[in-house]
């Protein structure tokens, strides 16, 4: 405990007074955190829950009493009606599924060998290229799209998995590399070279020192994929038919008629379910990974 | 080492988590796609197909497909898209060069640019001559020497009244005249019988554009001159009194502030269920929709008007939607099929009778008059008479762009963010700076 | 054994390299070619040089001139609402504490989701007629009537950059937390003992030492703000008052039918982007990271 010179008798009360405080505004942090996020998304459930009938009616229910699955089924159709919606709504949670996936697992190979080459060796112009790769980062996809827009017309990759999954690739590689570059810099190279000391070449090394490594990766793998799952105005672009991802979907629902805000919601609340998954249970490495880039 | 565990166990059931929904969207998704049938005069048998069509077609044409995919073995994938995105999908993907489904919309004002850009294939041979000789509206799909879409819906634009409101507001006989109409509506919502008596889209779609257009031609005047010159700067000119009379119904809250939100489809869903009592700018089409008791609300009191107007004229026009076939479709045989089918002259009687969509086939059209199966026959039989193209000096090739152009203006003008005199100039300066 | 052994690490750079190349180098270079041409969607190989052209068009159009302003306080608004709330929030949560690893779970959710799907999550709160908003504020007596939120340009901007901020806010409160958990004990400690109050710490002690970060949470909240493209577009789709210089590249491209247009505005958008974030970095004095 340290002496508190100005008033020596009061300091044990002062030291509970202010924890208590603090206490109470963690509290009041948490509240206003949990009200925060989940607010918003409990009324995109009601929606999703509430009849069609109940829906335009003003007052607004906070509650959806009854509560009814038909949007549900309507989009996964499983109420035998017209598959025009449901058809296409479930293509494109497939289509959203395979194409991150598939991008996050490329992205991954790619960074895990280059960021252990920036991380362990510096050769003239490394510093130039890692410093190219970040400033890749800050352009916006406009202003490569167009022309990529023409190469991939004429690679007949528009409108496919492939072509998307490689612009995604392209998009979010720069951050995985910058990452777990940094993940392996925290790994003592005495393992290394241990290792090579006893004749081990470098792929060895690697798969040595990469389960130390790993937390870098899940949170490299996380992000990627958050961020694939999150885009709408590229796919809006490359991918607005058949590859169509299930956000472009989705807003395909939203300009139809406004009356449909059920159908809107339930698609809303199924699509979101991977994304809020992956959140909430790998939110430690989402978090590790997000500080790396800042907890210098 | 504990951590490990417990964070491999975390992934574990995240990953199981979703793997399970995957498999059981999945499953779910699966349709039993079996099209039976034999395989006698099915030429195109087990060809999939992809049909990407606005939201009015939805109904009828998902109500058919069964049937043409049992009669020819064909599978239709149908999509449906608003407008907007649905000209945008069909740009971006003719554009790359591939088709965005092998049958789609086609609208009069695509032939233009679609043509020269030559995104769409010829249809002259895929439709015997007998049909081409029938159709009432094919010369406004030719481009040179090809068809390129199939008429299929003749939508030309009437006024709908919800005759009830009038009554219960104390007024007797529907007013012919635009500014009279616009007094009435002032009637309606001071005796409290409806808050927004003027039904109309304001959002920053094309659809909030025909108001404007229709308005100006009932108002006995054009868009533009011979020279493509804008005409409604002038303040006693039609274009100027038509806009004039959508922002004076806006301003003295004879149209509903959400309509600011609005696309065509929601005007015509809420007409439907007694909201509003004019329906200005009403689908030819939806004369099925609105007297159909089973589908409105209004059944009984719903009457069609010809479009108001100046003294003495009324005048419409037709926004003639079609359907083609992009060039780069791998299935033009089997996507013909389909646009046959929906051109049998029993589909396309069904297509009106049960689904508002009018037909171009003039003997479809004499037929229903004969029969009295258009409601409010005689007074849609007159405004046939009162169709006239919206450019009779021939669409110009930017007008589609102009179009978003003025409807994003007209979207400022009513959120009060350019006057009226403001907002026409923008207009004319689109058009302008489009010509250049 | 050296020499080789590098020669799998030139290995193991390329694919990284040709991703690189092929997606964004190339693609590049060409955008900055064929700025300088007339370039149409609908016949993509007729070309004519046009110089300047497309740039001097980009600058004079009106439209530009909105979507520009509005990037603009979609940028400022952003910023300092992510800034002041951020470090609200990564102050108040430094202390660690029963559950705060579940509250930040909960507290990265929106960062994690599409923003589409925010957009039509909040659209559906801001509706006129059936929102939650507008119940609410009914019900606290803060407004007497429904109001139109979306669509009433004076707040539509608002709206927007409400549900941008809702997406962002816990992407930079993770970062700010991160550096403030590595902020030793004993300087706040000392700082306690001499009396220092609230302020007087976080202005002394704990705003210094964020200083380093806010150039990244400066640079990531703009490089957010200025591409910001799905919230508007999905809420309010191409409204002039609230249409952002991509939506607006977006139809310029794919609307207007202008490619070479459309490619000099991403230019300048990008250019323009470059350039903030050497200004952010003069600012914070950041030291370079190798």
């Amino acid at each position: 405990m340290v002496e508190n010179r100005r008033w020596p008798g009061i300091r044990p009360a002062r030291k509970l007074h202010r924890r208590t405080k603090l206490a109470a505004l963690q509290a009041a942090v948490s509240a206003l955190i949990l009200l925060y996020s989940l607010l918003p998304l409990y009324w995109l459930l009601r929606t999703s829950l509430i009849s069609k009938e109940d829906l335009l009616k003003a007052p607004p229910a906070l509650l959806p009493s009854p509560a009814t699955a038909e949007h549900f089924a309507r989009i996964l159709g499983l109420d035998g009606s017209s598959h025009v919606i449901s058809a296409n709504f479930v293509r494109a949670f497939w289509n959203s599924a395979a194409v991150c996936l598939g991008a996050t697992a490329a992205v991954c190979a790619i960074a895990v060998l280059a960021g252990y080459v920036f991380a362990r060796w510096r050769f003239p112009g490394s510093r130039a290229l890692f410093g190219l790769l970040l400033v890749t980062m800050v352009l916006p996809a406009y202003s490569v799209m167009l022309p990529l827009y023409r190469v991939m017309t004429a690679l007949s990759l528009i409108d496919t998995g492939l072509g998307l999954g490689l612009i995604y690739v392209s998009a979010f590689m720069p951050l995985a590399v910058w990452l777990m570059r940094s993940f392996f810099l925290t790994v003592p190279i005495e393992l290394e070279e241990a290792a090579q000391m006893d004749g081990a070449g470098r792929w060895r090394q690697l798969f040595l020192v990469l389960p130390l490594a790993a937390p870098g990766l899940i949170s490299a793998a996380t992000i990627t994929f958050l961020s694939c799952w999150s885009q709408y105005a590229i796919p809006l672009v490359f991918a607005s038919s058949k590859a169509q991802p299930v956000t472009v979907f989705l807003s395909t629902l939203v300009g139809k008629t406004s009356v449909e805000y059920g159908l809107m919601a339930a698609g809303g609340v199924l699509s979101i379910l991977p994304p809020l998954l992956v959140a909430v249970f790998l939110n430690r490495y989402l978090v590790a990974g997000l500080m790396k880039g800042a907890g210098r | 080492m504990k951590n490990e565990w417990q964070a491999g166990w975390k992934r574990g059931i995240a990953a199981a988590l979703c793997g399970l929904m995957i498999f059981a969207l999945g499953a779910c998704g699966s349709d039993s796609g079996e099209t039976g049938g034999t395989q006698e005069g099915k030429e195109f048998a087990g060809e999939e197909i992809a049909v990407l069509l606005p939201p009015w077609y939805e109904e009828g044409i998902a109500a058919t497909i069964p049937e043409f995919e049992e009669a020819t073995g064909i599978k239709v994938n149908l999509e449906i898209l608003d407008w907007d995105p649905l000209r945008d999908r069909i740009v971006t993907a003719c554009s790359s060069g591939k088709a965005p489904a092998d049958v789609t919309e086609f609208s009069w004002d695509w032939v233009g640019n679609f043509g020269a850009a030559g995104w769409y294939a010829p249809l002259n041979d895929s439709l015997d001559d007998a049909f081409w000789a029938d159709s009432m509206t094919k010369d406004t799909f030719k481009y040179g020497e090809d068809y390129l879409a199939v008429p299929i819906y003749n939508d030309f634009r009437l006024t709908y009244v919800n005759k009830a409101d009038f009554t219960a507001a104390g007024i007797v006989e529907v007013p012919a005249g635009a500014d009279e109409i616009l007094e009435a509506a002032r009637k309606i919502k001071a005796s409290g019988v409806e808050e927004y008596p003027v039904a109309l889209p304001l959002s920053a779609v094309a659809a909030t554009t025909t108001p404007w257009f229709m308005l100006t031609k009932s108002y006995g005047g054009e868009l533009f001159d011979e020279n493509y010159q804008p005409l409604f700067l002038e303040k006693d000119s039609a274009g100027y009194r038509a806009m004039n009379w959508i922002m004076t119904g806006l301003s003295e809250s004879l149209i509903d502030p959400a309509s600011l939100d609005y696309q065509g489809m929601d005007v015509v869903d809420r007409f439907k269920l007694g909201q509003g009592s004019i329906d200005i700018a009403g689908w030819a089409g939806n004369v099925t929709e609105y007297f159909n008791s089973e589908k409105s609300q209004i059944s009984d009191s719903v009457e069609v008007i010809k479009v108001p107007g100046a003294e003495g004229v009324s005048r419409t026009y037709g926004l003639l939607e079609g359907v083609g076939i992009p060039a780069a479709s791998e299935h033009k045989g089997a996507a013909a099929e389909f646009i046959k089918w929906i051109n049998r002259p029993e589909f396309v009687e069904s297509f009106f009778v049960d689904y508002g969509i009018f037909p171009s086939s003039q003997a479809v059209i004499d037929k229903l008059v004969g029969e009295g199966k258009i409601p409010g026959g005689e007074v849609v039989s007159e405004v046939l008479g009162t169709i006239e193209p919206l450019f009779p000096q021939g669409a110009p090739e930017w007008y589609g762009n102009w179009e978003s152009e003025t409807a994003a203006v007209m979207n400022q003008m009513a959120k009060g963010q350019l006057s009226l005199d403001a907002g026409l100039a923008a207009i004319a300066d689109a058009a302008a700076k489009l010509q250049k | 054994m050296k020499r080789r052994d590098n020669d799998i690490f030139l290995l193991w750079l390329l694919p990284m390299a040709l991703v690189l190349l092929c997606f964004v180098i190339l693609p590049l270079l060409v955008t900055v070619v064929d700025s300088l041409y007339s370039v149409s969607l609908l016949n993509v190989s007729d070309r004519s040089f046009a110089g300047a052209d497309n740039y001097l068009t980009v600058l004079k159009d009106a439209n530009v001139r909105t979507a520009a302003g509005n990037t603009l306080f979609y940028t400022v608004v952003s910023l300092t609402a992510e800034t002041v709330l951020g470090i609200a929030a990564a102050v108040a949560l430094k202390e660690k504490y029963r559950g705060r690893s579940v509250i930040l779970a909960v507290l990265s959710i929106p960062w994690a989701l599409p923003p589409m799907v925010n957009s039509m999550t909040w659209k559906l709160i801001f509706d006129p007629s059936v929102g939650i908003l507008n119940e609410i504020l009914l019900q606290w007596g803060v407004i007497d009537a429904y109001q139109v939120w979306l669509n009433n340009p004076e707040l539509s901007k608002w709206c927007v950059t409400t549900v941008h901020v809702w997406k962002m806010l816990p992407f930079i409160v993770i970062i700010m937390l991160a550096r403030l958990q590595t902020m030793p004990r004993e300087i706040m400690e000392a700082a306690e003992t001499d009396g220092a109050s609230a302020v007087q710490k976080f202005r002394y002690f704990t705003f210094p030492y964020l200083r380093p970060v806010l150039f990244i949470t400066l640079a990531q909240g703009t490089i957010g703000a200025v591409h910001l493209f799905d919230e508007p577009y999905a809420m309010t789709g191409t409204a002039l008052d609230t249409r952002t210089l991509l939506i607006q590249d977006y139809l310029t491209a794919f609307r207007e039918y202008n490619l070479g247009t459309g490619m000099a505005l991403a230019l300048l958008i990008s250019v323009s982007i470059l350039l903030l974030m050497v200004l952010y970095a003069k600012l914070a004095g950041r030291q370079e990271e190798w």
